[in-house]
């Protein structure tokens, strides 16, 4: 998808973002979470995506822990944590919603290597020519000013005993850094003029060609979203946890959105092979390689 | 032969910004031909700054001017790179920066990308193109930068002491590149500079600035000769070590620019053996005030900065760490102001008032008023009266008392932090780059001053001369860890990269002179 057209991998995301929050079955959520998982090992490494999880599982592990104990809903009772009821429904309730968060998190590694800032930039800038320019110099300029905070924050840093004094040095401090802001904010604007920007038309160095292949890939892409939608409203992945779990019999809708959204949730692979694939058969087709 | 187009011409122009008093260029007459690389020179204020900025309509200072400046250039044939690099990266990407002044001309894709591909590989920039502006050192930046005013094409190249926040090999680097740009271009270029010693080797024309006027403009070694000969102190510290040395063995011919030269015309001098300057006497080490013993310091896990450091500061020494941009200089001293914790190892230090200097002088200002500034500082340093007048005056810091610490020249702010610092009444120094901005004149000012408290000082520096003249050891920072510490002859004799012109120029020839004052003591041998 690296080597596409940015609409097609865009299209995507909102696809996945839409379907993560559409579909509350867990066999859908935990489809999706193995796609982004294999998505960001493929993209990011396995390493980084590794770190990702392990950081998140505590977290994640919490949360699933707390719903059956906070949430005391539903008519299937497991065990009484003291006068507690925890029953089924709320710990099938908690995982889901573990899956939903990690695969959210999931999202984002292999979203910064397909739609990084410059194909961002590149979608936004012809509608919005001179926010692109502005969104490009904040995306710089925030962390910036972050490191500027703790350098005076760090230089400064004291221990005043009282509040009154406390509050005024932080009032200082947060004037210097907003001075010191300006200043650097005046120097890049002159820098900007220095580099011929007179707010008039500008061009995008930036430039990815829309080929017939994205155009396929984009309306095939397009489909498959429109008939998950169908099949939502069909029924398809959904469940009802409270007051009992109400599972919805494995019918034709059911299996065609699970179908549909592997599919779906595996389009990057599936381009890629298909790219391979047709690869290989143009090799084929050449002559003979004399070495 | 036929006469150089000429694309700039001022007669007789002067400028007064509109806040200003007094003019910041007075009765300008000069003329810039095309394919010219001139050097611009002078003391800090003198204009060097505004008359660059003239020349380059978009950016051009708002004030009254008086007289006439012609131009054949068009706004975007000229190109400007400023001194501080951080500043100048604008995006996310050395690419989306470079590509920037051509999105603002509204260069076809096509066109950018085929500009882009020449110049990147002309500058060698290729494998930086996808890096992060964090992620670049501070030579870098500036090669980018360079780079970046380079992909509007221009005519004329403009730039206002671009060096003075790199290394020194960093520094030859652009030197290098820039007399490539002029020589393979042919761009026509106006260099702002400090530091004379390698702009006077390549440039064609010097101009000398004082207050706004044009006080000498002619070939380096020309000027430079006049200045020797006339005797004029407010310029003799200008001239740098080569031409300096060779005018004093020879003043009546043209002076050596470069060190090769320089050892061709001290080679008679140093016929015999130089046992006796050999022997530099070493001060007796003082008791240690500050000490790393072993220290570890990394700000992401798996890329050290410092590994196992090992570095003592004696008491009444003034200690100059070198090392190339990002070796570590600056952590090492937050690390030794407490602002950073070690990793690992132990930093041990006498209980004394410690005063630091950050490298970044905005961080130094709270106040909104270079007065106000002071006057706190003399307030917590606990002064006796008078004390706060004193420094004002010792700095010449009066006019500049009303003004906000941000409108200051780089060199006004680096006196003004200063004297704010020495106000605390500091038992221990740790600068970072104080010398960054300042002209020659003020950092020997500098250096007397530093010598004159005789308390302990650590201090970063790029500055070779400056260590060599003032420092009592210096040591060089490398692969997180000390290279080498000694006192400045022993530390500089025998460096091919990292030493002065002088050491460059007579090192080959087994002496161990590196300052002017070691030539001269030669010639008066000789005499």
């Amino acid at each position: 998808m690296q080597a596409m057209h940015p609409l097609v991998a865009l299209a995507y995301y909102i696809g996945v973002f839409a379907t993560l929050f559409c579909f509350d079955s867990i066999t859908y959520t935990a489809a999706l979470f193995g796609w982004m998982l294999l998505l960001a090992c493929r993209t990011a490494g396995g390493r980084k995506t590794l770190r990702l999880l392990m950081g998140a599982a505590l977290f994640g592990a919490l949360l699933m822990m707390l719903n059956p104990l906070i949430n005391g809903e539903g008519i299937h009772i497991l065990f009484y944590l003291g006068e507690r009821p925890v029953t089924l429904e709320s710990l099938l309730y908690g995982a889901q919603r573990l899956l939903l968060f990690a695969a959210l998190l999931l999202v984002f590694p292999s979203f910064n290597v397909l739609l990084d800032s410059e194909r961002i930039l590149y979608l936004f800038s012809h509608a919005l020519r001179t926010s692109a320019l502005i969104l490009m110099m904040a995306m710089r300029f925030v962390p910036l000013l972050a490191r500027r905070a703790e350098e005076l924050r760090l230089l400064y840093r004291q221990a005043e005993p009282r509040r009154l004094a406390r509050i005024r040095h932080a009032g200082r401090l947060l004037g210097a850094l907003l001075d010191w802001t300006v200043e650097e904010g005046l120097q890049s604007a002159r820098v900007l003029r220095a580099r011929g920007y007179r707010g008039g038309k500008r061009t995008f160095y930036a430039a990815f060609r829309f080929t017939l292949r994205d155009a396929a890939a984009l309306a095939v892409l397009a489909a498959a979203i429109v008939a998950l939608v169908a099949c939502r409203f069909c029924g398809a992945g959904k469940w009802l946890y409270f007051p009992a779990v109400a599972l919805p019999a494995f019918d034709g809708v059911q299996a065609a959105g699970l179908v549909l959204l592997c599919l779906f949730g595996g389009y990057p692979f599936l381009l890629e092979a298909g790219s391979r694939l047709l690869c290989s058969l143009e090799n084929r087709k050449r002559g003979e390689l004399l070495v | 032969m036929s006469k150089k187009r000429t694309l700039i011409s001022l007669q007789n122009y002067s400028f007064t910004y509109s806040l200003g008093e007094t003019p910041a260029l007075t009765h300008i007459s000069l003329e810039i031909c095309e394919g010219e690389f001139i050097a611009l020179c002078g003391a800090s204020g003198s204009g060097k700054s505004t008359l660059l900025e003239l020349l380059k309509p978009d950016i051009a200072p708002c004030g009254s001017s008086d007289g006439t400046l012609e131009t054949a250039l068009q706004a975007q044939d000229a190109a400007i790179v400023f001194q501080n690099p951080g500043a100048q990266l604008l995006a996310t990407s050395v690419l989306n920066d470079l590509a920037l002044p051509m999105e603002n001309s509204g260069l076809p894709p096509q066109q950018m990308r085929r500009r882009m591909a020449e110049t990147v590989s002309f500058f060698g920039l290729g494998p930086l193109l996808h890096r992060g502006p964090e992620l670049l050192s501070g030579g870098e930046k500036q090669l980018v930068s360079l780079c970046a005013a380079l992909m509007q094409q221009p005519r004329l190249l403009l730039l206002d002491e671009p060096t003075a926040q790199l290394d020194p090999i960093a520094a030859r680097t652009f030197f290098d590149m820039l007399r490539r740009i002029h020589e393979e271009l042919g761009v026509t270029v106006l260099l702002a500079e400090h530091r004379l010693e390698e702009a006077a080797a390549i440039a064609g024309r010097i101009l000398l600035l004082e207050q706004g006027r044009i006080r000498y403009d002619g070939a380096p070694g020309e000027v430079f000769q006049r200045i020797w000969k006339e005797g004029d102190h407010a310029f003799l510290p200008f001239v740098p070590q080569a031409p300096a040395c060779s005018l004093a063995i020879d003043s009546h011919s043209l002076p050596a620019l470069t060190p090769p030269q320089l050892r061709e015309r001290c080679r008679p001098l140093l016929q015999e053996k130089l046992v006796e300057e050999r022997s530099t006497p070493v001060p007796p080490p003082g008791e240690g005030v500050l000490a790393f013993r072993d220290v570890c310091f990394a700000y992401e896990a798996g890329a050290p900065v410092l590994e196992n450091l090992r570095l003592e500061l004696r008491e009444g020494e003034v200690l100059c760490l070198l090392g190339g941009n990002g070796s570590g200089k600056s952590t090492l001293l937050k690390l030794a102001a407490g602002l950073l914790q070690p990793d690992a190892g132990r930093i041990k230090r006498k209980k004394m008032r410690t005063g630091y200097l950050p490298q970044s002088l905005q961080a130094c200002f709270l106040a909104d008023t270079v007065g106000e500034a002071l006057h706190d500082s003399w307030k917590k340093g606990g002064l006796p009266p008078g004390e706060e007048e004193r420094m004002i005056a010792l700095f010449s810091l009066k006019a500049l008392l009303g003004r906000h610490p941000y409108d200051l020249s780089g060199g006004e702010q680096q006196r003004a932090a200063f004297a704010s610092l020495l106000l605390r009444r500091p038992e221990l120094l740790l600068l970072d780059e104080p010398t960054k901005g300042l002209d020659p004149v003020a950092k020997r000012f500098f250096g007397e001053t530093l010598r004159r408290l005789s308390i302990p000082v650590l201090l970063a520096t790029h500055d070779i001369l400056f260590a060599a003249t003032f420092a009592s050891r210096c040591a060089m920072l490398f692969d997180g860890s000390i290279a080498d510490a000694a006192p400045p002859r022993r530390f500089f004799q025998g460096s091919r990269y990292y030493t002065t012109a002088v050491g460059q120029a007579l090192s080959p020839l087994g002496s161990d002179a590196i300052l002017f004052e070691d030539v001269q003591k030669l010639c008066e041998r000789d005499a």
